[in-house]
């Protein structure tokens, strides 16, 4: 049971530390250790953008042999968001490499181009019940189920599957309404402070 | 993770309890919430609702394995890793469930009850939750679906009882599991394979819908029927185009201005129709699936219709040089070219003036009746009189006596084409009166 020694020493040790080490020993289980805590994110990105299951997995291990390449190239202090962008990179790559992918970078940007949000919305910042005036009006100004998605979710702290209980809408639809609502309170709380 | 800052990140382990449905709806709401706050996780979470919890559950331990082959090093290592590995993954992926039980001993039992039940496969399950007054053991079981032949049973003792089954690798799971804020520690929650299995597959059946629901949207169309009629004259109008507005769908009405379209169902649709001569209506598609449509009639401004040498377009339309002609300018110009024909130098009245006066009657036979001599003539563009010929002669005397007169007479002006002198052709009627 030596090997689990190893493990439990590995698990206390931040991402860095394993990168440190791994630089200095060229072990590569230490490197290995290190991406399967996020392994399944980096799975679940591919997914999201192959809309395969086999050409993500081929994709996740494509990823790691960039890793070992990579990670000697660039001085990693944020391994995570790092991790993440090497990710989306990799599948954006893929995609335009492939002969339908302008097909599939299309339908890509037409879906999911309004649902992702890289910065953190009002409402994830200040989630406090009492809601400042501005956004209480801007809240107002949403389409009908955006608004009632957002107050169930943020304010009624409602799950998905509730609220889709509730409105009767698929849990997907539930989630592109919270998300296209906390863009458009967004543009909404920024034309109001500029 | 980092000094200083505290993450607060989702594990895959809580992931594939969320999927399984298997945590209570505030845990459900923490853990969107959270997720939404990193993009990560955001599009992994995109990507992972895409499979069903069985797939994902599988292919994340397939890449986990995949990882160690890769990274493993020695052989003997290779295997308790990759177990170790997939075990820790399998007991979260699984989800827990908290039980309440007697003893040890019933525990023991429980375990034969389950195993038994699990063999003959189908069997009605029977609630295994039992209260008890002597010490309570809190069991965190976690079930390894993938192979049906191992049943990893962990169990947390929450004062001094020692677990029955304990090992490393269970121990190990265990703590990991106590790291999980989620686990309910108040609720017992009762659990058999059946019942994991219709969790299961109530969660399938919400993927299925959802699934058939995005087909829906692309094939559930609605037919609107309708006919376009012109407002003026109240006639149908054949050969309107009619289409979904932002698309590139439409139909042309037929001769008796009817037509039918289908509209997607489940968005808001609008109706563009244009016809030439008419202008553009757009009508909003409510709950009307006939429709009346009324088009009124458009007059074209003639000034922003530029001719070119193929064919008519929109001034908007062309490219290229574009000479302007206003509509006035056209009606000015009926003669195309201005033409001033050649006169004599002081007018037409004094040239006749000296005719008259200047015939010698010496020169022609004597005649009782006007006589006439029509002369042809060219004045070139310096005004010199040449290429004389008669047109019409009253005899030879007369001829050369006019001729006479012609090239002795007051000089002419020559004739102009747009203002430029030119030579032309002039005929001359000379008369010849009896003398008095």
């Amino acid at each position: 049971m030596d090997f689990f020694q190893k493990n439990r020493n590995t698990t206390k040790e931040s991402d860095e530390e394993l990168i440190r080490r791994y630089l200095a020993t060229k072990d590569l289980e230490l490197l290995g250790i290190l991406y399967q805590r996020y392994i399944y994110l980096v799975y679940g990105v591919c997914l999201k953008y192959f809309k395969d299951r086999e050409e993500s997995k081929d994709a996740v291990m494509q990823i790691f042999e960039k890793l070992i390449t990579e990670i000697e190239k660039h001085a990693v202090e944020n391994f995570r968001p790092w991790l993440y962008v090497m990710t989306k990179h990799h599948c954006l790559r893929q995609l335009q490499k492939k002969t339908s992918a302008s097909k599939k970078i299309k339908q890509f940007y037409d879906e999911k181009i309004m649902e992702s949000t890289i910065e953190l919305s009002p409402l994830d910042e200040t989630p406090e019940k009492d809601m400042n005036k501005a956004l209480a009006e801007c809240i107002e100004k949403l389409k009908k189920e955006q608004k009632a998605c957002i107050v169930l979710f943020y304010f009624k702290e409602n799950c998905y599957r509730e609220i889709s209980l509730k409105l009767e809408l698929p849990v997907n639809k539930v989630k592109s309404y919270i998300q296209n609502g906390k863009r458009n309170l967004k543009i909404c709380l920024e034309n109001k402070n500029g | 993770m980092a000094k200083g800052k505290k993450y607060n990140y989702n594990s895959f382990a809580r992931y594939i309890r969320y999927f399984r449905d298997l945590l209570t709806k505030k845990e459900q709401h923490a853990l969107e919430k959270e997720m939404m706050q990193d993009v990560f996780e955001e599009e992994a979470f995109e990507g992972m609702s895409s499979v069903s919890a069985d797939e994902l559950e599988e292919d994340v331990l397939e890449l986990h394995k995949s990882i160690n082959q890769k990274t493993g090093k020695k052989k003997n290592r290779i295997i308790p890793v990759l177990r170790y590995a997939a075990a820790v993954v399998l007991i979260f992926a699984v989800g827990s469930i908290t039980i309440l039980i007697k003893k040890s001993n019933e525990f023991k039992n429980q375990v034969k009850e389950e195993t038994a039940m699990r063999d003959s496969s189908g069997g009605i399950p029977t609630p295994v939750s039992k209260t008890g007054d002597s010490a309570k053991v809190k069991t965190t079981r976690s079930i390894l679906k993938e192979k049906q032949d191992v049943i990893v049973v962990q169990t947390r003792k929450e004062q001094e009882i020692v677990a029955p089954v304990s090992s490393e690798l269970i121990a190990k799971s265990d703590l990991k599991e106590a790291e999980a804020p989620e686990t309910t520690q108040v609720i017992p929650v009762e659990y058999d394979m059946i019942a994991l299995k219709k969790q299961i597959e109530t969660e399938q059946q919400i993927e299925v819908s959802a699934l058939s629901y995005s087909e829906d949207t692309e094939q559930n169309n609605l037919t609107i029927r309708g006919q376009v009629i012109s407002g003026s004259e109240d006639l149908p109008l054949p050969g309107v185009n009619v289409r979904i507005k932002g698309t590139t769908k439409g139909v042309v009405t037929d001769l008796d201005g009817n037509f039918s379209i289908e509209i997607p169902a489940d968005q808001q649709s609008t109706l563009a129709f244009d016809f030439l001569g008419y202008k553009s209506e757009e009508i909003e598609i409510s709950d009307n699936k006939n429709l009346t449509v009324n088009l009124t009639e458009d007059i074209i401004a003639l000034e922003e219709v530029v001719v070119v040498g193929y064919g008519t377009m929109k001034k908007s339309d062309l490219t290229g040089a574009v000479a302007t002609i206003e509509s006035e300018d056209l009606e000015s110009r009926e003669e195309f070219a201005q033409i001033v024909v050649p006169k004599p130098a002081d007018g037409m009245m004094n040239y006749k003036e000296y005719i008259k006066e200047n015939i010698r009657y010496e020169n022609i036979p004597e005649f009782d009746k006007a006589q006439v001599v029509k002369l042809e003539f060219e004045v070139t563009a310096s005004g010199d009189i040449t290429h004389i010929r008669a047109v019409k002669s009253a005899g030879t005397d007369f001829e050369q006596e006019a001729i006479r007169l012609l090239k002795d007479g007051p000089a002419w002006e020559p004739g102009t084409i747009d203002g430029t002198p030119s030579t032309q052709t002039v005929t001359l009627r000379i008369k010849f009166s009896p003398p008095e």
